[in-house]
């Protein structure tokens, strides 16, 4: 095949897709008298042009739509189906659950393997007053540890005393379960005055600071 | 075909019905269908490259295009807004169609397939060709393939294609080039 210029299969193409002007037109059509070549490649051209959209009308068919355009314009109807309808509300109901669950906390939901609340308070004394050895911290505060912790703790909780009292400490300890899975000890003191009336051995005690 | 001088004129008479169907309009809504049914398969066809899933899509595009007509800022580029959701559907659709591996039946199998009369001889020519043809465009890159589908089904020039698909001119002029070359190539000696 012999080749062609450039500049003559563009004007070629130009005149297949219309975009040529008069004077234009007259110049190819002067080089295609001039180079049999180059005319053969124009017919070839136009006859291709012809077979591809005689192809391509024949393959879109009938250009009417095959459904009805104003069913396309009525509103969705609501998905069904039992998935669907199930879904909707297991997830607020999960939620709820979770919600209820971490107010309620560890005194509903208790791991085996560890204790969830433990309360001790200090040992009472035979005539109901309760004893302490030596000063206790006035603010509560909050430790964190696991069983073994709460061993250590007994150690130095409580004590008994011999002689006149004018201070009692309680001292009240919780295992709060975290959401972490690990025990958080909770130790409360709670000191009391005991006041000695001007007659009396002991006095009523009363709540201190705490 | 449509009239190129109707684009070159400053109104385009789909405008009102744009207009209308941002307002609710159904009736202009299946107006446009009806106008511009034809250029929405024409770039199905173009992207595709086969006529086999182009009324399922086309249904999917109008519908898509009702739904979304209110984000089309500018009523006067419906045209190119509407190629755009005809160009991503096709391509979508062929996304499916290469996964499913669907096999192209040949005209004349189905044909006889439908236990009609063997059509004569010279209609076997003309439909042997037309599938040679479409065969041949469809192995096309899709770069030239749109814009020589819609150039050979809509008649439009190159600026009209320019402005639909939103590249140069001058683009459009070497694809339909490049286009025409490979198809002679293709088809050399055989139709």
């Amino acid at each position: 095949m012999t080749e062609i210029h450039p500049d003559i299969e563009r004007m070629i193409n130009r005149a297949l897709d219309g975009a040529l002007d008069e004077d234009e037109q007259i110049a190819l059509h002067r080089a295609l008298l001039r180079d049999p070549e180059a005319h053969r490649l124009h017919d070839e051209y136009r006859a291709l042009d012809e077979r591809a959209s005689a192809a391509l009308r024949g393959a879109l068919g009938n250009a009417a739509p095959s459904f009805d355009p104003l069913a396309l314009t009525q509103p969705a109807a609501p998905a069904r189906g039992l998935r669907y309808h199930r879904a909707w509300w297991l997830m607020p109901a999960a939620a709820a659950a979770l919600l209820v669950f971490s107010l309620i906390g560890p005194k509903t939901a208790a791991p085996p393997h560890s204790p969830t609340v433990v309360s001790r308070t200090p040992a009472t004394a035979p005539d109901g007053h309760r004893l302490v050895d030596g000063a206790a911290p006035p603010h509560p505060r909050i430790r964190i540890g696991n069983d073994s912790a709460f061993d250590g703790l007994n150690a130095h909780t409580v004590g008994y005393g011999t002689q006149s009292i004018k201070r009692v400490t309680d001292r009240d300890l919780l295992g709060v379960l975290g959401q972490d899975g690990r025990v958080y000890w909770l130790e409360v003191d709670r000191t009391r005055t005991l006041t000695k009336p001007k007659n009396s051995a002991v006095g009523k005690p009363v709540v201190g600071d705490l | 075909m449509t009239n190129p001088a109707i684009w070159q004129q400053p109104f385009d008479p789909e405008e009102p019905v744009i207009e209308a169907i941002r307002d609710g309009d159904r009736h202009a809504f299946a107006e446009l269908v009806r106008r511009q049914g034809r250029f929405v398969r024409s770039v199905l066809i173009g992207v595709l490259g086969d006529s086999d899933r182009v009324d399922d899509v086309e249904q999917q595009v109008w519908a898509t295009c009702w739904q979304r007509i209110g984000h089309l800022r500018d009523v006067k580029r419906w045209r190119p807004w509407l190629y755009s959701l005809a160009r991503n559907a096709a391509i979508d659709a062929g996304r499916d169609t290469t996964r499913r591996r669907r096999r192209v039946q040949p005209i004349v199998g189905e044909l006889e397939a439908a236990g009609s009369a063997p059509p004569p001889e010279r209609q076997l020519a003309d439909d042997e060709c037309n599938r040679l043809v479409l065969n041949a465009i469809r192995a096309l890159p899709l770069l030239y393939r749109e814009p020589f589908v819609l150039r050979h089904l809509n008649g439009w020039s190159y600026q009209q294609i320019a402005e639909t698909m939103d590249i140069p001119v001058d683009t459009v002029e070497t694809r339909l080039t490049r286009a025409r070359r490979l198809l002679r190539e293709a088809l050399q000696d055989r139709v």
